[in-house]
């Protein structure tokens, strides 16, 4: 049972073939079933009375929900908002992939998908800037985290970080889809960071950052900070002078936009200017900004890994095909998904950490 | 405390501009979408606010194919979900639709509380609290932009255009809602599964005792004599699909023009 | 193959070891994501709760090799094969009416080389042709290939049905583009064509594989010419009287000049979508026109297209509208901005030389108008020739019979009524759409004798007809 929004956004979507090119799954497996016009069409067969069954249900897995295709489309349909509503409905009626299930029964014992607890990173407590680091870089990339910290350390910045952080609801809302246990988790998540009484909110990943500005202001649930992304408050650190770059890093480099810096905040410059700034000669490649291919996301790493692995290396493939030999990545889930395909002869780069490595 | 609220709900087209109407200017309701009504969503969750030990039943008067927007209602937590639902209703204007509420609301026995949404998208009329207050012999506030249960009463904020006003309410009694009031919880996954046995009950003018004069367009007291649509402007500005940028942008138009 | 014995398990397993396993399916969704095109009676049996055709096993070939073997398994089996690149195409080409095996192209659909020297590019012909072009883009040329599908449709797609884009009338059709191809015969012997189109080592067999629908072999790569991208493209507008001068114009200016793009709208489609998206309220001929090129040479060319148009009568609208039906090419074909069921539409894209042309527009628009009361006719030239240009003329139905019978039952005597009025004052079946399963049951009145030349080929190539069953009427 979708809504009647999801089930017109379907019926509008299943004849209607704009969009495919852009699909970094379907670039990888060549499956017809991997666009977005095929999960609309599926659905309205649903809706006209086909048994929704586990095949259907691993096709609305076999998205990143990266929103390329919502962000290509003239009329401003959005095939991941069918995409979310039939994974609630795969989850209902126990359809999900097992691999899928596995991760929702480790988010429920240890708040994470990794099955492991958050570490604890500095200081808690009051502070006018609370850095919201999210599972991906807490459990998986901790070097990320800790040169995030370390750079408004040496900036002299007063932060603080929550004790035992909270899931945004962004790893549970993509898996079952926006769900009012999802809400409820993105409540006592903005309960916690309102407790801090933080005027900025500085979110080290973007799909973090995405839920906090987009749903839960949908969902009736106020932050009293603002949110900033992690890339434009190290920026104005830079630009204010409050961090001095003493060693410059070198080389030619191009900056992979994660999907929701890309499409949702639009968000290009800032980390471009960074890299430009601690030295790097900066190329693109051919889709960027807007048009950046996803690589992946940590999400989809956790149940489907090894197609993962192949979106990952069709992102290298982009990069190889200019004369950069390094790819510069800012968020989490990009570095946890790009750094397992790493091509012979390039190097993967954490931003924050190649900028630690450059302040003093 | 054991409360029984009863919330009236209707479902309205999804979008404003696309809305087929047949001859006799009666929306097609088969041929569109519909969403749940914005303000009815503030008054379902006071409901659940206020439920505590208590129930919630939603009601509307809709045509079969608004019966998926109060199936959701159920999945959001609702108790109990009731359509009014005839053929020989279609057609009603907000007197013959509020008769018919206050009907069903007489069958289905004693609430404690009638909440509802101040108007309608669709209909934009915002009579029909009033006249179901009306015909049930009832007090009603309208525009309330909370509800809370005191110890022995409760105690609602009510908006107008000059400031607000706080009032005592004593039960029975019906209370419209403004939109926004209370932002409406999503359907939940465990909301679903306990909802899975419940069903939308169906309810007819017969069942209902109601002849067919007092239905739909002959029950009505006001006639459509004619509906002009607005024509689609020409998308002259750039695309923007992202809601968040796009306010900023229509914002710093704005600016650009000086009108703020 | 539908059979409950394990054969088909058996014949699967032989599949899988040729591609792997993951690339053979046999899932409900899967299948049934293959059971609709773009074709309007799939649509409208979706849409009505039906199933539509269904392959019963899905196989997704990595390589030219791996294709050859598994038309060798399907040859032994005799069992239909039916390619599907984007599954874009508006005839039913791609549906898989018999059953057996549909062939998903797009897992082939890598770039093998670029040739700066030579103007070319070479890739798999499972890419989507947007892909494609943006490698041409890349080291900065284009492929000129531009349709509405680009985003849609594949390279051995648009081969497969003869596909022409936007920019045709200066830079040819997919035909004119392409310069070699390599293709697996039905026995699954791995064919190349000559390495450059034009010779006289006997009739050029890229012209016998382009169009030829997946009938006679699956196209797994393609060679293309790359051309540079323009210096400056510029648009103009021009209202004509009536259609009559419009054409006139058209073809005078193809005498002279090269424009890259030029349509012309009959009055009723001048009035409906024009109005609609780019705002021109007035009444007439609508033309818009685009030249490209070098600067200096299109200033010229413009001069002349001026010249030309105001002669016959055209008012020149400034470079404005062509601006903006340039900019909004390809909203048009987004949900909302296209038909959609519940209508009932198609489009007869039909093509002529300029002494039978007017007189086919007019034979049409009554012939559907007349027969079919509440079907609206509208018709834009959006191709045009030396000698030439087709009509795209569509047909729509606000409201499609409800009964699924009886709607195709209409839509097919609509199409019959509309191209039998092209054939017989002169036109041809199709410009760029295809046959496809559409129109595969006119194809015989359309050539006559000169058909055995088709059935001749398709005997000697795939004998057992299992290359796309009931398509392009082989």
């Amino acid at each position: 049972m979708m809504s009647q929004l999801a089930d017109k956004h379907a019926d509008k979507c299943r004849f209607c073939w704009m969009c495919r090119h852009l699909c970094p799954v379907q670039l990888q497996t060549g499956k017809e079933v991997n666009t977005p016009r095929a999960k609309a069409l599926l659905l309205s067969m649903v809706r006209r009375g086909k048994v929704y069954d586990e095949s259907m249900a691993e096709v609305m897995y076999e998205c990143l929900l990266c929103d390329a295709c919502t962000d290509n489309c003239a009329t401003g349909y959005q095939p991941p908002l069918y995409i979310r509503e039939a994974r609630t409905e795969a989850i209902l009626n126990d359809l999900a992939p097992k691999a899928v299930s596995e991760v929702l029964d480790r988010i429920e014992q240890t708040g994470t998908i990794y099955g492991t607890e958050k570490k604890s990173y500095g200081k808690t407590g009051k502070a006018e800037t609370l850095v919201y680091l999210g599972e991906v870089a807490a459990v998986a990339v901790p070097g990320m985290a800790k040169a995030l910290l370390s750079l408004l350390d040496k900036a002299g910045v007063s932060y603080t970080v929550l004790e035992q952080e909270p899931a945004s609801g962004v790893m549970l809302g993509d898996l079952t889809g926006y769900v009012e246990e999802v809400r409820q988790q993105a409540e006592i998540c903005a309960g916690a960071i309102n407790g801090t009484e933080a005027k900025e909110i500085v979110v080290l990943d973007s799909y973090d950052a995405e839920i906090m500005v987009q749903k839960y202001p949908e969902w009736g649930i106020g932050l009293k900070g603002t949110v900033v992304t992690a890339t434009a408050y190290i920026r104005r650190l830079l630009k204010d002078g409050r961090l001095k770059i003493a060693r410059k890093a070198e080389g030619c480099a191009v900056y992979h936009d994660d999907d929701r810096l890309a499409r949702t905040f639009q968000e290009f410059t800032e980390a471009r200017d960074i890299a430009r700034e601690l030295g790097y000669e900066l190329v693109e490649m051919f889709h960027h900004e807007r048009l950046a291919k996803s690589c992946g996301t940590s999400l989809a790493k956790a149940y489907m890994p090894e197609l993962v692995k192949r979106i990952a290396a069709g992102r290298w493939e982009d990069m190889l095909r200019t004369k950069a030999e390094i790819m510069l990545t800012a968020s989490p889930q990009a570095y946890e998904c790009l750094a397992e395909t790493v091509p012979e002869g390039r190097k993967l780069v954490d931003l924050f950490e190649a900028l630690d490595g450059g302040c003093v | 405390m054991k409360r029984k609220l009863l919330v009236l709900v209707k479902a309205v087209p999804l979008e404003a501009g696309e809305v087929a109407m047949n001859s006799d200017f009666c929306i097609a309701r088969d041929r569109i979408s519909h969403q749940l009504n914005l303000a009815d969503m503030a008054a379902l969750e006071a409901a659940f606010r206020l439920r505590g030990e208590g129930t919630v039943t939603v009601l509307t008067m809709a045509a079969e194919s608004a019966r998926d927007v109060l199936a959701e209602l159920l999945a959001r937590g609702a108790d109990r979900a009731v359509m009014v639902s005839d053929s020989q209703m279609a057609g009603a204007d907000t007197y013959a639709t509020a008769a018919v509420l206050a009907a069903a609301i007489r069958k289905m026995g004693f609430f404690d509380l009638i909440l509802c949404g101040r108007r309608t998208m669709d209909g934009e009329t915002g009579q029909v609290p009033g006249e179901v207050a009306a015909a049930l012999g009832l007090g009603c506030i309208t525009n309330a932009s909370s509800l809370e249960a005191e110890s022995e009463h409760f105690s609602c904020t009510r908006i107008l255009e000059q400031g607000i006003v706080r009032l005592a309410v004593q039960v029975p009694a019906v209370v419209s809602f403004c939109e926004y009031a209370y932002p409406l919880r999503l359907p939940g996954l465990r909301a679903r599964k306990v909802s899975v046995g419940k069903k939308v009950e169906i309810l007819t003018a017969a069942d209902l005792g109601l002849e067919p004069c007092k239905c739909g367009l002959s029950g009505s007291r006001t006639k459509v004599m004619r509906v002009a649509q607005l024509e689609k402007g020409l998308r002259k500005g750039p695309k923007e699909t992202n809601v968040t940028i796009g306010a900023e942008k229509i914002l710093s138009l704005i600016r650009e023009k000086g009108h703020v | 193959m539908k059979g409950k014995s394990f054969m088909s398990d058996m014949i699967r397993f032989e599949l899988e070891d040729v591609v792997g396993r993951e690339n053979v399916s046999t899932t409900e969704a899967e299948r049934a994501t293959y059971s609709v095109d773009y074709f309007w009676i799939s649509r409208m049996w979706e849409d009505r709760g039906a199933e539509g055709p269904m392959a019963d096993v899905i196989v997704r070939p990595g390589s030219s090799e791996e294709v050859s073997r598994i038309l060798k398994i399907a040859n032994y089996y005799k069992l239909p094969v039916h390619t599907w690149g984007g599954g874009s195409g508006s005839q039913g080409g791609a549906l898989p009416m018999a059953g057996g095996i549909l062939l998903d192209m797009k897992r082939m659909n890598h770039l093998i080389s670029i040739d700066e020297n030579a103007h070319s590019i070479t890739a798999e012909a499972g890419m989507i042709f947007q892909q494609l072009e943006w490698y041409a883009n890349e080291r900065g040329y284009s492929c000129m290939h531009i349709p509405s599908c680009l985003t849609c449709g594949t390279i051995g797609g648009a081969l497969g049905h003869r596909g022409v884009g936007i920019l045709s009338s200066r830079y040819g059709k997919i035909d004119d583009m392409c310069m070699s191809m390599e293709v697996v015969l039905p026995n699954g012997d791995i064919m190349n064509t000559l390495p450059v189109p034009k010779h006289a080592a006997g009739p050029d067999l890229n012209q016998i594989f382009i169009g030829s629908e997946g009938t006679l072999g699956v196209i797994t790569k393609a060679t293309f010419r790359l051309f540079e991208q323009p210096e400056c493209r510029r648009h103009r507008g021009f209202m004509f009287p009536d259609l009559t001068a419009g054409l006139e114009a058209g073809r005078d200016i193809m005498q002279k000049c090269q424009p890259s793009i030029m349509r012309l709208f009959d009055e009723a489609e001048t009035v409906s979508i024009i109005k609609k998206i780019i705002g021109v309220e007035e009444r007439g001929s609508f033309m818009n026109l685009t030249l490209e090129g070098i600067a200096k040479i299109v200033d010229i060319e413009m001069e002349m297209v001026i010249d030309i148009c105001v002669r016959h009568g055209g008012r020149d609208m400034g470079s404005e509208y062509g601006e903006k039906w340039y900019e909004n090419r390809i909203t048009f074909f987004y949900p909302d901005h296209i038909m959609d069921i519940p209508q009932m539409f198609g489009t007869m894209d039909t093509v002529a030389d300029f002494s039978h042309v007017e007189k086919i527009y007019w034979a049409m628009k009554n012939a559907i108008e007349s027969n079919f009361p509440g079907v609206r006719f509208i018709a834009h030239c959006s191709h045009w020739y030396g000698w030439g240009t087709m009509i795209y003329d569509r047909f729509i139905m606000d409201d499609s019979p409800e009964d699924r019978e009886e709607a195709l039952r209409l839509h097919n005597q609509i199409w019959n009524t509309g191209v039998r009025a092209a054939m017989e004052n002169g036109g041809v079946i199709n410009d760029h759409h295809g046959i496809g399963l559409k129109l595969a049951r006119l194809m015989k009145e359309q050539y006559g004798p000169a058909f055995q030349v088709m059935e001749g080929l398709k005997k000697a190539l795939d004998p057992n007809g299992i290359m796309n069953p009931y398509k392009l009427g082989l």
